[in-house]
């Protein structure tokens, strides 16, 4: 009996020396168990670890942007307390930065920018670690650590923030801006349709036409229609019409 | 049974289970690895590879391409070559980088069914099909197939994301090429000022006969019928250059003209 016990520990020991000889694995997927998981794959935890930058771009589920609060709440008290500022980037849809707490933005804890454009859940950590997820996928997410795969993402995301607008200014913008007759006045300046035939096709005179494009142009801070074309171009504006 | 050997049979048992979930839990780790396939460099390997894996994309194919790795011409000979078989309703983007002579090479080498703009995202190519799986070699390294949705989804929101603001590749728009292209340039940058036509005429020591002109062989070059929609056509397509996209909180700078973009030089 004694004997049968000690080969199974043998066995065992063999069995942890192969384990410990293996290459880091290069893809984890996450099972949605918490209990299940290995210690530091939950987002918090992976930033908690982080020493130079974080990347994430929100989804807009409610599940990642709780994480993303506590997150950026254990930041601010860790900011607080030592050296070594950490980059942080949030890149997320205007309604999904919307439920982020107002302090997010400050100037030394992260950086936000708003995109028009859909995004799926990708954490970056030191260019090292990502944590990402897809729609639908019921799992905890995937944590990937190959190298090849974690700076594509990484020069992606990069690509991705240089294309979209600094949160605080987007904020700035007038709101007249996001209005249905300016949004629809934007449309027909873009499309390069003439003033008689834009202003029949929004059921306006053409004098109440011109007024909406002269506001536009004001909210650009623009003085000339080709201006206000480049102006908007560069805020992404038609992005969304 | 004696209780004492019960206690022993029960945790002889608890380390079975033990154990069993541990193989169980092992499996399921080699199953992830064998989301990635190492792919050798070697052309022939490469290209068809690289054949197999974008012929099966049936809703889109997201390339961003590095000219510089070996990589890079194994996978763009691979598109030239089964984009024809590609179903119509199959988007072909690519990412390529502004380099000028990038620009002009890659202008003749991509198939007719791709649609090519300019990005700066270097050392990298990649391929991402549908929202499946992803080719990907980082230089130095090999290429690898990664099939993972939840890869395959992130990296293609991010290029979505990137793709409206990407100037396009228009072989058209090499200013340095025209004729008075010293002169469009500087149209290009009153026009961006804002300014009216008589103070731009007089600012260029020109006619307003002749400002109106170029400014009329601008809309013509950009394809355009209005001002605004050249506008926005001369950030698209990269004539102008974006300034940064923080809003402004005075007037727009005068040296705009100095900062019109030189477009593709050879």
């Amino acid at each position: 009996m004694e004997h049968a016990l000690l080969q199974a520990r043998n066995l065992i020991d063999s069995a942890v020396l192969e384990f410990r000889s293996l290459p880091a694995p290069r893809f984890v997927k996450l099972s949605a168990d918490k209990r299940q998981e290995a210690p530091g794959a939950t987002l918090t935890d992976l930033v908690a670890q982080a020493r130079r930058t974080v990347l994430i771009s929100l989804s807009g589920r409610s599940g990642q942007l709780a994480a993303v609060r506590t997150m950026l709440s254990d930041l601010r008290a860790r900011t607080q307390a030592g050296p070594g500022r950490i980059t942080v980037r949030v890149l997320g849809s205007a309604s999904a930065l919307r439920e982020l707490p107002a302090w997010a933005g400050a100037a030394d804890l992260a950086e936000l920018r708003v995109t028009g454009r859909p995004l799926a859940e990708t954490l970056v950590v030191d260019v090292a670690e990502a944590l990402l997820r897809a729609p639908g996928d019921s799992t905890g997410g995937l944590l990937v650590r190959d190298r090849a795969v974690v700076r594509v993402l990484t020069s992606l995301f990069m690509g991705a923030w240089e294309a979209s607008l600094h949160w605080p200014d987007y904020l700035l913008l007038d709101a007249y801006l996001a209005t249905d007759t300016a949004r629809g006045v934007l449309a027909r300046l873009y499309a390069g349709s003439t003033d008689a035939v834009a202003a029949r096709e929004l059921g306006l005179s053409l004098r109440t036409y011109r007024r909406h494009v002269a506001r536009i142009l004001e909210s650009l801070e623009v003085s000339s229609r080709f201006s206000g074309g480049t102006r908007a171009a560069e805020l992404q504006l038609f992005d969304t019409l | 049974m004696l209780p004492t050997t019960k206690i022993l049979e029960q945790d002889l048992l608890k380390v079975r289970g033990l154990v069993e979930s541990l193989a169980a839990q092992w499996r399921s780790q080699t199953t992830n690895d064998s989301l990635v396939t190492q792919l050798s460099v070697s052309r022939e390997t490469l290209g068809e590879a690289a054949e197999n894996f974008m012929s099966q994309a049936s809703e889109s194919l997201c390339l961003i391409i590095d000219e510089r790795s070996e990589t890079t011409t194994a996978v763009v000979a691979a598109l030239r070559r089964i984009a024809p078989t590609l179903a119509s309703d199959v988007t072909v983007r690519a990412l390529v980088p502004p380099a000028s002579r990038t620009r002009c090479a890659l202008d003749a080498v991509f198939p007719e069914e791709a649609e090519v703009r300019l990005a700066a995202l270097p050392g990298l190519t990649a391929v991402v099909s549908d929202t499946e799986s992803t080719l990907v070699s980082n230089t130095p390294g090999d290429p690898a197939l990664i099939r993972s949705t939840s890869v395959a989804t992130n990296l293609r929101a991010l290029f979505d994301t990137i793709w409206p603001t990407a100037p396009v590749l228009d072989p058209r728009l090499r200013l340095r090429e025209l004729a008075q292209a010293e002169e469009l340039r500087r149209v290009l940058g009153c026009l961006q000022e804002g300014l009216i036509d008589d103070v731009a005429a007089r600012k260029l020591s020109m006619s307003v006969r002749t400002y109106r002109r170029h400014v009329a062989d601008i809309m013509a070059l950009l394809r355009t019928n209005s001002r605004f929609q050249a506008g926005a056509r001369a950030i698209e397509t990269g004539l102008l250059p974006r300034r940064s996209t923080r809003v402004a909180d005075g007037p727009v700078p005068a040296d705009i003209v100095n900062r019109v973009s030189p477009a593709c030089s050879t």
